[in-house]
């Protein structure tokens, strides 16, 4: 499988708000500045995809709203709703496969409404909706299991926040960019079980659009910022059996193992990572589902600052999702910020490959999708 | 617009000439199928049913129509014992519509040997703080089911579960 | 780089499951592990050896927002990855495109495609369907079937396409649905019938708008090595597109589909096709109010702007014609929900195959798919099919 390039980003926000912008608004901006940093004109794009859902947007075939201001007038203009990562996988393989060449993934959130209710509502409607479950609660629910049987303290679980908001002090497009301390944290109103307001994502409203272009026309252009080598893909099963298998997070192990072999490289090789993490408790495990240290084994490298922003393998320079998580554009600014790692943008600029992991938990754990991908640097 | 708002501020408090509110209720009526329905007609009976896989024997509560793992549509209706083994639990501390006053216990609970957990209420321990409830309440804490008086074929048929006396 | 890419399995839920959504009682999984179900059995491939599924659907049709991650099935019991398509009516056509690409990359080997029955669930549909229209200028004014009604007008007004054609084009999909085992109405309807039905939205009467319907449909699309092994007839999918107009309609033209007739030049540019009503046997297109189909033989070069009239009164597109169209009964008789875009593509997948039933059109070799929607027709899409590569 051929790589292909990111060429291009641009995002507006992000905020509590939009400052007054509409979606048109935002996604115009971004898009604007996404083709200028690909050094790309919009009749190059040949085909869009459109990461937001219909629930977030407030209306139903919302993509159909966007479909100016991305510059599909014309186009194909497809929809992937599993988030960002999951869309920058179709693209990759849309790419690949010679439908096109250059490819710009968008979203946007603009409406406000409770995510938290927005979440419940995409819950089994018998058995879950009934005991009010949501993101919230399946996080807690996580939460409860991890710390019973890991013996994860509570101010482990706020270390794991407050080296974010440490990452995100230093990101200027983060939406929360107070350094909070583990105090802090700590204090913070409790949500759900050990979690407290700060160790959950805020809602953040803003636009990121990300540009990819295919080997050969990076190499003609020189326009790569960044390239991705390997994607992978899982989705997981919805019903709760037993809370340890989850905690294990098979998908994201099943969709790095994939990625990391079409890239043929193991986690050695990798430099930092972007997590799509909900909760401390899903940073955590997710260190060890991507094989950065052994199963019970993440509180140490939290204790050691391992994947602090200035430890041997920063985790979320960007801040992560506890910084920042417009739920539609979340996936599409994670990939940003890792190739922004890449670029030397967030952090040091020393990492030559980043691993980034999103899914689309912010609707809640059950049903999860992962998408994986391997970064590399190299510019052509 | 690194502002960390305050959760109380309404939207439509700020830059109100910027926004337009809009409601979005739709009524929708669920088909359930009969392994639902069957199921909330044992609810009403004070019983609790699960459904068996024909290939490996798993039995689900709630009922599956499918098993998964063997990619197969499950058959045969058991009757099973009311008692759970809690897998996992948490105490939700925020207002949710339709549901009780906060602090309330969700929990994922393995009633008899299904193989997957039912979501529900736990109720009946008494606490003052998350350590306190920390300390009480387990993976593995066997509980029994509270059935409310007035049944109408629905999963809140049950009350709450809790803790069994020993 | 790009390997050929096949359909080797077409599979619904049962047939009484395409009813009136009043009469549904399946459950959404039932539905699903259905038609899913029958399309591996139908391409002779295990469930285990499927890579990805897509999911097709209008989230805000389905009353659980992305219901399918509530749908364990959809996972085939193996953690397969189930990509969320939501591109309104088009959907199914957008399932069976995503497919294709991760085929034809190399990436997967064995794609299922889902069409959800998506409508199986509401109440009432037009407030459901109105949601997708602008919230600040234009839901105030109109619902789907306006959506239906205003190009149709307008397609009168410039065509000379009269009320009696629009009854013949729906008779003829009638007559198609009858038999149609899979199609929620299946029982023929006069000329004369349909012109004395109800008026809805001048100049759409009842019965040439589609019901809501509940039941889906499920297509199996592999790589080319798995084709040949599989079965001895696959269907090959020479070219797949689509494209959009602007959201606000204020743009658009109320008198025909323009972008279709973009669309269509530039997949037959890519196809080779010269003149689509000789090259092609069958064709399924998207006519959920039937003045749509007249206006697609014309965006589809069936034949030249303003001429459908002829086609339908001199019973070319009949099933004795020279280009069957519709053998289905189309959207108006079998499942207006997403299903019925992915059910435009595995009918003519069905045809070619030679495995239609009583639809059968004898010797189908190549057939041509279109799906329609969002917001008045914001999306078009379209598909190739070829029984040779």
């Amino acid at each position: 499988m051929s790589k292909v390039a990111i060429a291009g980003h641009g995002t507006y926000g992000f905020g509590s708000d939009t400052n007054g912008r509409s979606d048109t608004e935002m996604v115009l901006e971004a898009s604007m500045a996404a083709l200028e940093s690909a050094d790309l004109s919009h009749e190059e794009v040949d085909s869009i995809i459109y990461t937001g859902q219909d629930a977030y947007d407030g209306s139903a075939i919302s993509d159909g709203q966007r479909v100016s201001a991305a510059g599909g007038y014309r186009k194909p203009f497809m929809r992937i709703q599993n988030g960002g990562g999951a869309a920058i996988h179709q693209a990759v393989s849309k790419i690949n496969s010679g439908k096109a060449d250059v490819v710009s993934i968008v979203a946007a959130d603009s409406v406000y409404a409770d995510p938290r209710v927005l979440s419940w509502t995409s819950h089994e409607a018998l058995y879950h909706r009934t005991m009010g479950q949501n993101n919230d609660q399946s996080f807690g629910l996580l939460a409860t299991a991890h710390q019973q049987e890991r013996g994860v303290s509570d101010e482990t679980l706020a270390q794991v926040a407050e080296k974010n908001y440490r990452a995100a002090a230093n990101n200027d497009v983060a939406h929360r960019q107070e350094a909070y301390s583990v105090e802090d944290v700590l204090e913070a109103d409790r949500v759900v079980g050990p979690l407290t307001e700060l160790m959950l994502r805020p809602n953040s409203f803003g636009a990121a659009v990300c540009v990819l272009v295919s080997e050969s026309f990076a190499e003609e252009r020189g326009n790569a910022r960044s390239w991705i080598t390997g994607t992978g893909l899982a989705t997981g099963k919805y019903w709760y059996r037993d809370m340890s298998g989850r905690l294990e997070q098979p998908t994201l192990q099943q969709a790095a193992s994939t990625a990391f072999e079409e890239a043929d490289v193991t986690i050695d090789d990798v430099d930092a990572a972007e997590i799509a993490a909900y909760s401390p408790t899903l940073e955590m495990t997710s260190y060890e589902a991507i094989g950065l240290c052994a199963e019970g084994e993440s509180s140490s490298l939290i204790e050691d600052g391992v994947t602090a922003p200035d430890g041997s393998f920063p985790v979320n320079l960007s801040g992560g999702p506890l910084a920042t998580s417009p739920p539609n554009a979340g996936g599409i600014y994670r990939a940003i910020a890792a190739s922004q790692v890449i670029e030397g943008d967030l952090g040091d600029g020393s990492a030559e490959r980043v691993l980034l992991a999103d899914n689309d938990m912010h609707l809640g754990e059950p049903g999860r999708t992962d998408a994986v991908m391997v970064l590399e640097g190299g510019a052509a | 617009m690194a502002d960390e708002l305050d959760p109380s501020v309404q939207t439509d408090a700020i830059n109100a000439e910027y926004k337009y509110p809009f409601h979005w209720d739709l009524d929708f009526s669920l088909n359930i199928g009969e392994d639902n329905r069957k199921f909330f007609e044992g609810m009403e009976e004070k019983r609790i049913l699960g459904k068996k896989c024909p290939d490996c024997g798993a039995t689900f509560v709630p009922p599956q129509a499918v098993c998964v793992e063997c990619y197969v549509e499950t058959d045969e209706w058991v009757e099973v014992e009311q008692h759970g083994v809690v897998e996992s639990y948490t105490a939700c501390f925020f207002e949710f519509e339709g549901l009780p006053e906060p602090p309330y216990i969700t929990a994922a609970i393995r009633v008899a040997d299904s193989d997957i957990c039912m979501l529900h209420f736990i109720d009946g321990i008494e606490y003052e703080d998350h350590d306190e409830l920390v300390e009480k309440l387990h993976k593995g804490t066997e509980v029994e089911p509270v059935w409310a008086d007035e049944r109408e074929g629905h999963i809140r048929d049950i009350k709450h579960w809790e803790p069994v006396e020993k | 780089m790009s390997r050929d890419v096949a359909v080797v399995g077409v599979g619904y839920s049962e047939p009484e499951s395409f009813t009136d959504y009043r009469f549904s009682t399946q459950s959404k999984e039932e539905q699903a592990f259905t038609a899913v179900t029958n399309a591996l059995d139908h391409a002779d491939i295990d469930a285990d050896d499927v890579d990805a599924t897509m999911f097709c659907t209008v989230d805000g049709f389905e009353g659980t927002f992305r219901v399918e991650r509530t749908l364990e099935v959809l996972g085939l019991g193996n953690d397969v990855p189930v990509l969320s398509v939501n591109t309104g009516g088009t959907a199914g056509g957008s399932g069976v495109k995503v497919a294709h690409e991760y085929i034809a990359s190399g990436k997967y080997d064995v794609a299922v495609v889902y069409g959800s029955p998506s409508f199986d669930s509401v109440v009432e549909a037009q407030p459901v369907m109105n949601t997708n229209a602008d919230p600040l200028f234009e839901r105030n004014f109109v619902t789907a079937i306006q959506m239906g009604a205003l190009p149709s007008s307008g397609y009168m007004e410039i065509s000379g396409a009269t009320e009696e054609d629009f009854a013949e084009v729906a008779a003829k999909n009638y007559r198609a649905g009858a038999r149609n085992p899979y199609a929620h109405r299946n029982e023929e309807r006069t000329v004369e019938e349909i012109l004395d039905s109800p008026m809805v939205c001048w100049p759409l009467r009842r019965a040439m708008t589609c019901p809501v319907s509940s039941g889906s449909a499920a297509m199996v699309v592999v790589s080319e090595d798995i084709a040949t092994d599989v079965r001895d007839n696959p269907v090959w999918i020479d070219e797949i597109d689509s494209t959009s107009n602007t959201f606000w309609t204020g743009y658009r033209t109320y008198d025909w589909f323009p972008k279709l007739k973009e669309l269509s030049d530039q997949v037959y540019e890519n196809a080779d096709i010269d003149d689509p009503l000789e090259e092609f046997d069958v064709a399924e297109t998207f006519n959920p109010y039937i003045p749509f189909e007249m206006m697609e033989y014309e965006a589809l070069g069936f034949c030249e702007k303003g001429e459908a009239k002829h086609l339908v009164r001199d019973g070319v597109t009949d099933r004795d014609g020279e280009l069957p169209v519709n053998m289905s009964g189309g959207t108006l008789c079998t499942n207006s929900g997403i299903c019925a875009s992915l059910s435009r593509h595995s009918e003519v997948v069905l045809q070619l195959m030679g495995e239609a039933g009583d639809r059968q059109v004898e010797g189908a070799k190549k057939g041509l798919s279109h799906s329609w929607g969002a917001n008045l027709g914001q999306f078009h899409q379209m598909a190739i099919f070829s029984t040779e590569r």
